[in-house]
């Protein structure tokens, strides 16, 4: 393994700060770049350097990573990248292979994982979900889905129709306060954040996402059941530690007595607005 | 496969969960894998927080629902059951 370097910058991730250092060459700009709205110089609670690892395993296609918490260790191995964090001291390394075009995406994937543990220390949790504001400011949606459920649509239509995306793909929800609110992270799918994201938005309703022809919400009555489809799209539970399982469960609960959930049947135009309260946009934009 | 009536059951205690509204809601915890249990399987999971042999099970479940043994019976065995080949229960025979 090789050491980068001690450039260093702020990776806000909600209200996470993550100090990134070994931000040297093409990978610590492509970083810096990618996450750029929510780079600072501020100071950081958990440090991370980045490291190289000292060469390519060559092909890697059929790897998954595996990832296990032992104590106050998280450790994830693959052939293309490592990473170890310890929970206690706040510090941990990611060591990427030298891959001029994944390298990044390696890196936000060890982001992604010491992220939700450190979230679900506090009561938060990453939620595999789109994430957009009213265009009044005043509150926010979720539309947790798999790969492939329409988060990045339903995103661009409603950011077209006014809203504010807080992400395409992982929002963070915090449902430590009578309200849950949704929060912005750097990690999007396939639409980059375009402007400074918001800090923190009280959360509207959850709205699982499914395809249809016609468009259709349903209010899903039974919490039990609330919580296990919201659980469905809450990324890295397998490496979860039991202390984790419950706080998660805890804070789902908690979120789930607090909004309401619901399954929304969506096409790929805006014809789901009314159903969110929104109306359709006149020429000039004007929302209510 | 179902166990003797005379194996004793117990939840596993690696298994998170919490009940709500009457229902369960498990995780298993090598997998990520969520279960919902309804009013009645969170009654037997519950009843599970202590060891029990499927007979008193049986028992608990009939007496609580005003039902007959031999009504419960089969359902309460195919629901250890499919705890069991799960995990989410110990077993001692």
């Amino acid at each position: 393994m090789i050491r980068r370097g001690q450039s260093s910058r702020t990776l806000r991730v909600g209200d996470l700060a993550i100090g990134l250092s070994g931000l040297e060459g093409p990978l610590g700009r492509a970083i810096v770049e990618r996450y750029e709205p929510f780079i600072s110089e501020e100071h950081a609670e958990i440090r991370i350097e980045l490291c190289d690892l000292d060469e390519s395993p060559g092909e890697t296609s059929g790897y998954a990573p595996v990832s296990r918490v032992s104590g106050d260790l998280l450790a994830i191995v693959c052939p293309s990248w490592t990473a170890l964090f310890d929970f206690e001291r706040g510090e941990g390394i990611i060591a990427v292979a030298p891959d001029p075009v994944r390298a990044v995406y390696f890196v936000e994937n060890a982001l992604r994982q010491i992220s939700q543990l450190v979230l679900i220390e506090r009561g938060e949790l990453l939620l595999h979900a789109a994430g957009v504001v009213h265009p009044f400011g005043d509150r926010a949606f979720a539309f947790p889905g798999h790969s492939g459920a329409g988060k990045s649509t339903i995103s661009g239509l409603l950011e077209g129709a006014g809203g504010h995306v807080l992400s395409d793909d992982l929002v963070i929800l915090d449902a430590s306060s009578e309200r849950p609110l949704l929060r912005a992270t750097p990690f999007f799918g396939t639409l980059p954040p375009q402007r400074p994201a918001p800090s923190s938005i009280p959360l509207e309703a959850f709205h699982l996402l499914e395809q249809a022809p016609e468009p259709a919400l349903t209010l899903i009555e039974d919490a039990s059941t609330a919580v296990a489809s919201l659980l469905s799209n809450v990324p890295f539970t397998e490496c979860f530690d039991h202390g984790h399982q419950e706080r998660l469960l805890d804070t789902l609960l908690r979120a789930v007595r607090a909004v309401p959930v619901h399954a929304l049947r969506f096409r790929r135009d805006l014809s789901m607005l009314p159903f969110l309260g929104w109306r359709t946009p006149t020429p000039e934009g004007v929302l209510s | 496969m179902i166990q003797s009536t005379a194996c004793v059951y117990r939840q596993n205690t690696a298994i998170a969960w919490r009940e709500i509204d009457g229902e369960a809601v498990l995780i298993d915890p090598s997998t990520g894998t969520v279960f919902v249990l309804n009013r009645v399987g969170a009654r037997i999971w519950d009843l599970l927080s202590e060891p029990r042999t499927q007979f008193e099970l049986v028992g608990c479940i009939a007496s609580e629902n005003d039902l007959g043994v031999e009504s419960v019976e089969n359902d309460v065995a195919q629901f250890i059951a499919a705890l069991d080949a799960r995990a989410l229960i110990g077993v001692e025979r």
